[in-house]
């Protein structure tokens, strides 16, 4: 418990110094975001794929983007990539595992905020929705989308551990990760008929318990997993 | 009394270049120099020192504690300054302060607002938007009201100007006075090393040279002016030129002359420098 206090004080002075920038991002990053979501009801009625990536993108990626420069990853001295805060908090009497804590608070900060608006907007502005889903359902599909957030967005939070890379295998991931998303648009166009979210939506609506017990699972193994992944990483890499 | 800091064996392998094996140990109540020409480890081992990178052989510990261990304790007993602060320049003075000065249970706020005014430092002013000189100057004034065992210093008077780098020195030996403490400090600047070391340890591409006393490093090696240069090799002797002749153990070397009946002209202690610059060589 003690732990978590010290990470949220730590988190908070962090967003605290770059409050201006980041609510400057996220409300410009939320107006495009619901331009985005203006197309949510062609999507339910005319399998829109793009749609889908573009909506992924900004719920997974978008938060990661919103720090400014100074919080966000970049390259430092040798092959080291990091965030700066990360170094700092280690040259500090606070433990490693704080420093996990904060970044995790951090990255709930920016996201949740904007992907409660994105799921808000669902109901909102779309009207085949409505008709689709009913409050219990949607509240199943909420916190569904939520586990997601944890167990794919916490990622980010964890790769801010940063990493002892070469140029080249920085290329090579990128090709790699660009070749990931290609092949999950296919599959998403394959096999989840009418789009990703409505195949989502339909699980919620089919079988909305166990919707329920598939986030609370995704949900914790993922939050575990990104911290025990994060704790490594900051092991692994020499901050030299 | 037990050393604070033990390093046995250590090894790191950075690409091209191999750090130690180095084994050293720090003393309460000592200042250390780490010397050495540039890229020749010393901030790598401070580094490892600070548990920042992964050893590739033997062991680090502070106040008994290994660095790589679980305890993480050990780290509120040390202050460390690098060479360039990473992650400040979003923060103002006053922000650092609000986050740096409660992790320290001795923190002292006297101290720190003494040298805020002793360098004039504007505390509202981002960290990044100050000057070098300025940015050094900040980074000092949180590293002395730490008040930790033991404070490890990279560089601490790089960018500072001549009045502020004897005003610090000042309130480093003041610091120092007040309690046990231990203080690791790697510097070119000379004036730091006749000012404040008790004792050097010398590093030349990734190898220790040496660990010595000063005092007794510098009444170690003398030059002398020679009537006649000797055709065989002097005991203690270092190297020669014209007439001129180092020694690294002067009194060998002047049994030597007084059985050889050689005038010695002249002789004087080497400058520290000199003499680091020749173990460098």
């Amino acid at each position: 418990m003690n732990e978590w206090k010290q990470a949220y004080r730590l988190a908070a002075f962090e967003l605290k110094a770059s409050r201006k920038s980041l609510l400057a991002i996220m409300v410009f990053y939320i107006a495009m975001s619901l331009v985005v979501m203006m197309s949510f009801d062609l999507y339910l009625e005319e399998r829109f794929m793009l749609f889908d990536l573009l909506f992924l993108a900004i719920f997974f990626l978008f938060p990661a983007w919103m720090k400014s420069k100074e919080f966000q990853m970049q390259k430092m001295d040798g092959d080291l990539w990091t965030v700066p805060s990360v170094v700092m908090l280690q040259q500090l009497p606070v433990p490693r595992d704080v420093i996990i804590k904060s970044r995790f608070i951090i990255h709930a900060v920016c996201s949740f905020p904007l992907q409660f608006i994105l799921l808000a907007a669902m109901p909102l502005m779309s009207e085949n929705f409505r008709e689709m889903m009913s409050p219990f359902t949607y509240v199943a599909l909420v916190l569904f989308w939520l586990a997601l957030s944890i167990a794919v967005g916490f990622m980010m939070a964890a790769s801010e551990a940063g990493g002892n890379y070469k140029t080249s295998a920085l290329v090579k991931s990128f090709i790699y990760m660009l070749a990931g998303i290609g092949v999950v648009y296919v599959l998403l166009f394959l096999f989840a008929d009418g789009g990703f979210i409505r195949w989502t939506m339909t699980l919620a609506a089919d079988w909305t318990w166990l919707t329920i017990a598939a986030a609370a699972v995704i949900g914790v193994a993922g939050w575990n997993y990104w911290q025990a992944d994060m704790r490594k990483m900051i092991r692994k890499t020499d901050y030299l | 009394m037990p050393a604070w800091i033990e390093i046995q064996d250590v090894r790191k392998k950075i690409d091209e270049f191999r750090l130690g094996p180095i084994n050293l140990k720090i003393e309460p109540g000592t200042i250390t120099a780490l010397v050495g020409n540039n890229g020749s480890g010393k901030s790598t081992l401070l580094k490892l020192m600070m548990n920042l990178a992964n050893l590739d052989g033997g062991a680090i510990h502070i106040l008994g504690k290994l660095v790589d261990g679980k305890d993480e304790s050990w780290k509120k007993h040390v202050t460390f300054q690098p060479q360039k602060q990473i992650g400040w320049n979003a923060y103002t003075g006053d922000e650092l302060k609000r986050l740096i000065a409660p992790l320290y249970p001795k923190w002292d706020d006297k101290l720190f607002m003494q040298m805020i005014r002793l360098f004039d430092i504007p505390l509202d002013k981002r960290y990044g938007k100050l000057s070098p000189g300025m940015q050094q100057k900040l980074s000092l004034s949180f590293a002395l009201p730490r008040c930790t065992d033991i404070l490890i210093l990279d560089e601490p008077t790089a960018s500072l100007d001549i009045p502020s780098k004897s005003q610090f020195m000042e309130l480093l030996v003041d610091w120092m006075e007040q309690e046990d403490r231990a203080v690791i400090v790697t510097t070119h600047q000379a004036d730091d090393l006749r000012k404040l070391a008790d004792y050097l340890f010398l590093m030349q591409d990734g190898k220790p040279v040496g660990h010595f006393e000063k005092d007794a490093l510098a009444a170690g090696y003398r030059r002398y002016w020679l009537s006649e240069m000797p055709a065989r090799p002097v005991p203690g002797e270092h190297s020669r030129s014209g007439s001129e002749l180092v020694s690294g153990n002067p009194d060998a070397t002047e049994q030597y002359l007084l059985e050889q009946s050689i005038d010695v002209i002249n002789h004087k202690p080497l400058e520290l420098e000199e003499i680091i610059s020749l173990l460098l060589r």
